[in-house]
């Protein structure tokens, strides 16, 4: 009736430094199932019914060889790189090997991160099991985030590894089963659905840190980013300028130096990086619905994902080199829909604001590969997108038919994957990403998408 | 019962664990494939490639001759220049944020500190010679571009993560004083066995002297607006010392076939494509029958085809325009950083410009520049005549020469390589007259990464205003 579960556990790694490397973590979990009481014990509305409790702290070591700044070789990877060229200059050469110091700085100073967790919950089953909710709440607190936060070049390093914030996430989880029809026929109807809401938060980051860099995406500047206060990861990357109505606004000067603007009547970029949109989604769900009948089965999954965007690679090239649709139209002359028309005054780099934007612009090749091509924020894109993921048909075939033989059991089914999917994301799969680690989901850049897939089968259990 | 054994167990455990001791687990966290320390040869071999190739021959080089107009922008980013559309914080980004301050500055530093007295290879001086070179050479072609960096707290790591931008008038001071100080390194008692390693000379002490005193005269005559006679002075007597033929050249001459070991711009021209010749370049060739165009520049159907800076039409392709010669542009094509020819044009310039001025060492020293790079561009000597007979290209009175002369001499012979050089002396001289309808930057934009990690001490700038030694004030 009452589980109570409670755990201790000390590590000692090796990867931390010296002095840091020992760290101790407990666990206490409390189970209840109140319907094992005396008084609910006769009652058919809920015959179970669990809830629970659970705090746990976890720690964690950094990466392998990450306490002391070393030299590496300049081979492969690690070669001379214009970042223009495809190839790089490698070592050894003639053959003198090369070494460079490392451009990450690492220290002696690391901790282990250390993330505590709290969740409640409850599991509750109705009317013999036709009906159940499993519902959970959870709040993860994460102390001490190891980082490689972003550096001022001139230090001689590009970012450094560090105790550099502190996360939260907090998040609802239902799953709720249903079964509408279950007839003395053999006729079945379940529903299954689940719902997950997650929101992660950066704290805080340590003094003096305003952005912490946790994907890269090569090819392009963008990057995804642990920002104080904000949502975890977010994009950061150039944008476009905007008025106090948030309105795009396109350059307005007709003449540059007396010389005619190719640019005129097109977007203006911004001076700075700016945080162009949250990677993660809002909240998804997924409903499945399976109908049995004597034998037969038949399953449909859904997946909706609400929220979140991604940088497309893959839609910045497509424009750039006239390849999607909508560079098609090259020749008609169009006034940008929403936009307001101005300039950066060269002085001040402030934004003159000429109001409402009259000026009609042919979607060109300088449109497309100069102007949007530059600004980052052009090729972000929102992921919400509904997808049928999966569809299966099966037939148990009746115990009856062998049942003199040595098999105990043979079904046959069909089945389709990644069946279609509704999204206003341009072109492409938004499950798509080429990033690693943190960046995942923030970026795609030309990578594989989710494939279609049918299939189909016979399973002989003997 | 149980619950004592398992307690005990417990114990057991965690001493057996402790057990491991310190000095082990740092053995165990000790990467076998990235040393703590590295001796200097390891390091020598990067830098004397990285600096050719970051410095000299890549990202820098490839804008700096968009702006100075020796090549036109045909393609990309490259054109995007040429019409100033992305004269933006990413400019500086490849350049700066990862090559030239986070790899080549810290890698110099290094060797400078080993190999100098207390370093843990105290005594091989010509090994802290030619990296107090390099770093000079990187310095100063880094404040050239940028104006005021990061200098005297600049790649201290965990030390100062955000160094203050110091003045260029201060780094010119201290990395010109730097030169002679690697004059005299290079001629201190020495322990060095550098080789091979060093791709440039490799490891010849005389031969970087000679680079150390040739780079003082281009640089210290780079202050003429600052201080016309003392600069002037200064170059020439630093000149004296300097390279005395072609052969002593300060050039990265070790590329090779394979792969990724081809000369930059060879690179560039194979796979990215941006550059087209430029009308400006073109029509200083043209206008004085130069016989260098037909081995600097493709024809176009049987004509050569120029883009003008700033309004050229696309072509990768290079259908359109003209583009730079598989003579000058090959695998293995040499990269100078700096010649005898520039030395020699520094020089006639500063006899005209010190305070007694002396029109026939003037003439001299450029008629021996021009010889120079005629031959190093591959002239026949009868053509070669040809073209010095005409007065506008070499006068036969002393009198006759002009500074115009020796910059257009100059700026020709700094095509197309020595284009990160041609984009400071157009600043400081005004030569040659741009015709890219848009106004042409003055100093790179400082990058995003300083930006946004060194905030509070990047300097507010446009890349528009000039450098110090350009209109005389730092930002």
């Amino acid at each position: 009736m009452l589980f109570l579960t409670v755990t201790g556990r000390n590590d000692v790694v090796s990867n931390m430094p010296s002095g840091n490397r020992s760290y101790f973590y407990p666990s206490v979990s409390l189970g209840f199932i109140f319907t094992e009481l005396e008084f609910m014990q006769d009652q058919q509305v809920l015959p179970f019914g669990k809830i629970r409790a659970s705090y746990s702290q976890m720690g964690q070591a950094g990466a392998l060889y990450a306490t002391r700044t070393l030299f590496t070789s300049k081979e492969e990877s690690e070669g001379l790189s214009s970042g223009f060229l495809d190839n790089e200059f490698a070592f050894p050469y003639q053959s003198y090997p090369a070494f460079t110091l490392q451009s990450t700085l690492l220290s002696d100073g690391l901790r282990p991160q250390n993330v505590t967790s709290y969740e409640i919950g409850a599991d509750l089953r109705f009317y013999q099991n036709r009906v159940g909710i499993d519902y959970s709440y959870y709040y993860v607190n994460a102390t001490d985030q190891i980082f490689s936060v972003p550096l001022a070049a001139s230090s001689g390093f590009r970012s450094e590894y560090r105790n550099a914030g502190e996360l939260e996430s907090k998040g609802h989880e239902v799953v709720l089963s249903i079964v509408p029809i279950r007839s003395s026929g053999g006729f079945e109807w379940e529903i299954l659905t689940n719902f997950s809401q997650n929101k992660n938060m950066v704290l805080e980051l340590a003094p003096g840190v305003e952005r912490a860099q946790t994907g890269y995406n090569n090819f392009t500047s963008v990057g995804a980013y642990a920002y104080s206060g904000h949502p975890y990861p977010v994009i950061f990357g150039s944008s476009y300028v905007r008025d106090d109505q948030n309105r795009i606004v396109v350059d307005s000067r007709e003449t540059v130096a007396g010389e005619p603007n190719p640019f005129y009547g097109m977007p203006l970029q911004g001076g700075e990086e700016i945080i162009l949109g949250k990677v993660n989604p809002d909240w998804d769900a997924s409903l499945t619905n399976i109908l049995r009948y004597k034998g037969f089965t038949f399953t449909a999954q859904l997946y909706y994902s609400k929220g979140g965007y991604l940088s497309s690679g893959l839609n910045r090239l497509l424009r750039n080199y006239g390849a999607a649709a909508e560079t098609e139209d090259r020749e008609t002359f169009q006034v940008l829909p929403n936009t307001a028309k101005g300039y950066l005054d060269p002085a001040t780099g402030d934004l003159v604001n000429e109001g409402d934007n009259d000026i009609e612009i042919q979607k060109n090749e300088d449109y497309w590969s100069t102007v949007e091509w530059n600004i980052t924020e052009s090729a972000i894109f929102d992921k919400t997108m509904l997808r049928l993921k999966e569809v299966v048909i099966s037939y148990d075939m009746p115990q009856s038919w062998f049942n003199n033989i040595f098999i105990s059991s043979i079904s046959i089914f069909a089945n389709g994957r990644n069946l279609a999917l509704w999204t206003d994301y341009p072109n492409f799969d938004p499950e798509s990403s080429t990033a690693e680690g943190n960046g995942i989901g923030a970026f795609e850049y030309v990578s594989l998408p989710n494939t279609k897939s049918f299939g189909g089968g016979l399973k002989i259990t003997f | 019962m149980k619950k004592h054994i398992s307690i005990f167990s417990l114990l057991l455990l965690m001493l057996f664990t402790f057990s491991c001791s310190d000095e082990i687990m740092d053995e165990i966290d000790t990467d076998p494939n990235n040393p703590t320390d590295v001796p200097i040869s390891m390091l020598m071999s990067g830098c004397t490639a990285a600096t050719p190739y970051w410095v000299t021959g890549t990202t820098l080089a490839w804008f700096s001759s968009i702006f100075v107009e020796q090549t036109a922008g045909a393609h990309g980013q490259m054109r995007d220049a040429d019409r100033r559309a992305n004269i933006n914080s990413q400019l500086s980004e490849n350049s700066w944020a990862f090559q030239i301050y986070p790899r080549l500055l810290p890698d110099l530093k290094i060797i400078i500190e080993k190999g100098s007295e207390d370093g843990s290879e105290d005594g091989k001086w010509i090994d802290v010679g030619i990296a107090k070179i390099l770093q000079a050479y990187t310095f100063l072609a880094s404040t050239d571009t940028w104006g005021r960096i990061p200098f005297s707290e600049a790649t201290l790591g965990a030390e100062n993560r955000k160094p203050v931008y110091d003045t260029q008038e201060s780094i010119y001071t201290a990395m010109l004083n730097q030169l002679d100080e690697a004059v005299a390194d290079l001629q201190k008692e020495n322990i060095s066995t550098t080789g091979g390693e060093d791709y440039i000379y490799g490891g010849d002490s005389d031969a970087w002297i000679l680079a150390a005193y040739s780079l003082k005269a281009r640089y210290a005559n780079r202050l003429s607006n600052i201080d016309a006679t003392g600069s002037a002075a200064d170059a020439l007597a630093a000149a004296a010392n300097g390279f005395a033929s072609m052969e002593d050249d300060f050039t990265f001459d070790n590329w090779s076939n394979d792969l990724g070991h081809e000369n930059t711009w060879f690179q560039e021209e194979n796979e990215r494509r941006h550059h087209a010749i430029s009308v400006t370049f073109y029509d200083i060739l043209d206008g004085l029958n130069d016989p260098r165009i037909p081995l600097f520049i493709t024809q176009v159907n049987g004509e050569y085809v120029p883009a003008q800076n700033g309004t050229s039409e696309e072509d990768q392709a290079g259908t359109i325009y003209s583009r730079m010669s598989t003579n000058v542009i090959y695998a293995t094509a040499p990269l100078p950083i700096m010649t005898y020819a520039e030395l020699k044009f520094v020089e006639a310039e500063c006899h005209l410009r010190k305070s007694a001025p002396d029109a026939a060492a003037a003439l001299a020293a450029y008629e021996a520049g021009l010889d120079a790079a005629l031959v190093q561009a591959g002239v026949e000597t009868a053509s070669a005549e040809v073209y010095m007979a005409q007065p506008e290209v070499l006068p036969i009175d002393a009198e006759n020469l002009t500074t115009d002369m020796i910059y257009t001499q100059k700026y020709i012979h700094l095509w197309p390589y020595g284009s990160v050089e041609a984009f400071a002396e157009w600043r400081r001289t005004g030569f040659p007259t741009l015709t890219n309808p848009f106004e042409a930057p003055r100093r790179f934009p400082y990058p995003q990464n300083e930006i946004s990690g060194n905030a509070e001490n990047v300097p507010t700038v446009t890349a528009y205003n000039g450098v110090w030694w350009d209109d005389g004030t730092e930002d």
